[in-house]
């Protein structure tokens, strides 16, 4: 552990305290059942946190074992957290059925193209493949979470406090990680020993933010909104479009020549 | 990947987050849209267009203009000018009200067809680009007036048939109410 330094060793023993205290808050308040992936997401980031430092006490920061276990459990995570921003874009519009079926086909195809574009853009550095997933994953978090609240803004969806904290924390944490990836592949050697430490202030940053977002719990069940079957949709919005377009036409008629100056 | 290029993304990121995060100034309390705050209606500006028209009228300025004394005239372009301004700034809100009412349509309906939300999204870009060229246009003067009787007209039919298909949404809302007030009386959870 000596290899670790004092920083980087009260840091980590912060950051166990307060995902501790996160997971007992989402399970004492019951929002463990209203936010299930973040908060196994948060389980396996303790675990993670545990078995690490088993791993190193016992065979050392530099030893295959912890490498290994560093690998497998890292893995888990970023899986867990693809869960977790899945499980935000339900909560945010999964109960409006119509923008729900259209978001998330949206989602998906922004998320799977950032992903694809970074590791093509990678330029194949086998030696940081963990890293350059990370990356790509962490890149895809991001675009998927600000196209989600870009989606809730544009549709005059009100995103309640605890799931817009929860958002801004993820998508934090995922640009952080994505400057501190970059910065590494970049200059690994000079970076190496401040790469780690940064990642987990960032991180311990986020689970403050989460704890204070889920230090009330969260209403269990949620209001349905109103709904309305598809034929008033059908029948008013190509009419609307249909107004909109010629309106679009007429700013074009403003002018003498009736030419487009846009 | 390129050090720059993950720079700029990230900045890009963190300031498309900070903008939606933004709580936007029209929002009542609530998680979904709220009928009510739209619902009051659009066409409180656009009936004001034949007072505006006669306002306008090109015959009373070319009275003016021949009889009047030219300080006057001056005066009364200015002022005619200031009328369509307003006028124009009031439609653009009329406009968005009713383009909101029909997100909130598109919000309540269980289908909706990415055709027509990706078409009134271009729309709504294409439109408020040319507006504000309008806007600037009626700045420096070098508008024709009456074109904007054919917008009026347009924003107006628009405003009624959404008012009749929220008219329509009304009723089904009471009806939902009423039969979930029957399901959580028979101990059911609607939910």
């Amino acid at each position: 552990m000596e290899d670790l330094g004092l920083f980087t060793k009260w840091l980590w023993a912060i950051t166990a305290i307060v995902q501790a205290l996160l997971l007992s808050l989402l399970v004492a308040r019951k929002n463990a059942n209203v936010y299930p992936a973040f908060s196994v997401y948060i389980f396996m980031t303790l675990a993670q946190s545990g078995l690490l430092f088993l791993a190193i006490r016992k065979s050392g920061l530099s030893s295959p074992i912890a490498w290994r276990i560093g690998l497998a459990t890292q893995c888990l995570v970023m899986g867990a957290r693809a869960f977790a921003v899945a499980e935000l874009c339900r909560l945010v519009l999964g109960r409006f059925r119509g923008v729900w079926l259209l978001a998330r086909w949206i989602l998906l195809s922004c998320g799977a193209a950032v992903l694809l574009y970074a590791l093509i853009a990678a330029n194949h550095q086998w030696r940081l493949l963990l890293n350059t997933a990370e990356l790509g994953l962490e890149l895809a978090a991001g675009a998927v979470i600000v196209t989600l609240l870009l989606f809730a803004r544009y549709y005059d969806v009100i995103v309640a406090p605890p799931l817009r904290l929860l958002a801004a924390g993820l998508c934090l944490y995922s640009c952080v990680s994505v400057l501190n990836d970059a910065i590494l592949q970049r200059w690994f050697s000079q970076y190496i020993s401040l790469w780690n430490p940064l990642g987990m202030a960032s991180f311990l940053g986020c689970l403050l933010l989460w704890t204070w977002a889920f230090r009330r719990a969260a209403p269990q069940t949620l209001a349905n909104p109103m709904f309305s079957d598809g034929t008033v949709y059908m029948s008013t919005i190509p009419a609307v479009n249909w107004q909109l377009r010629s309106l679009d036409e007429q700013l074009l008629k403003f002018w003498p020549q009736g030419s487009s100056r846009s | 990947m390129s050090l720059i290029l993950v720079s700029g993304a990230v900045g890009l990121l963190m300031a498309l987050l900070l903008w939606a995060l933004r709580t936007p100034r029209n929002h009542s309390r609530g998680d979904a849209p709220q009928l009510e705050s739209v619902e009051e209606s659009a066409r409180q500006h656009t009936t004001y267009f034949g007072l505006i028209r006669q306002a306008m009228s090109e015959e009373d300025f070319e009275f003016l203009a021949a009889h009047g004394p030219t300080r006057l005239v001056y005066r009364t372009h200015k002022e005619r000018q200031r009328i369509a301004l307003l006028y124009l700034e009031n439609l653009r809100v009329d406009f968005q009200r009713l383009l909101r009412l029909a997100r909130v349509i598109a919000v309540l309906s269980p289908d909706i067809a990415a055709s027509h939300e990706f078409e009134r999204l271009r729309l709504s870009i294409r439109f408020s680009w040319r507006y504000r060229i309008v806007l600037l246009a009626l700045y420096t003067g070098h508008l024709l007036m009456p074109q904007l009787s054919g917008l009026s007209q347009i924003v107006s039919e628009l405003a009624l048939q959404l008012e009749s298909a929220m008219q329509e949404l009304g009723e089904r809302a009471t009806a939902a109410a009423e039969l979930a007030s029957t399901l959580n009386r028979s101990g059911l959870d609607a939910a």
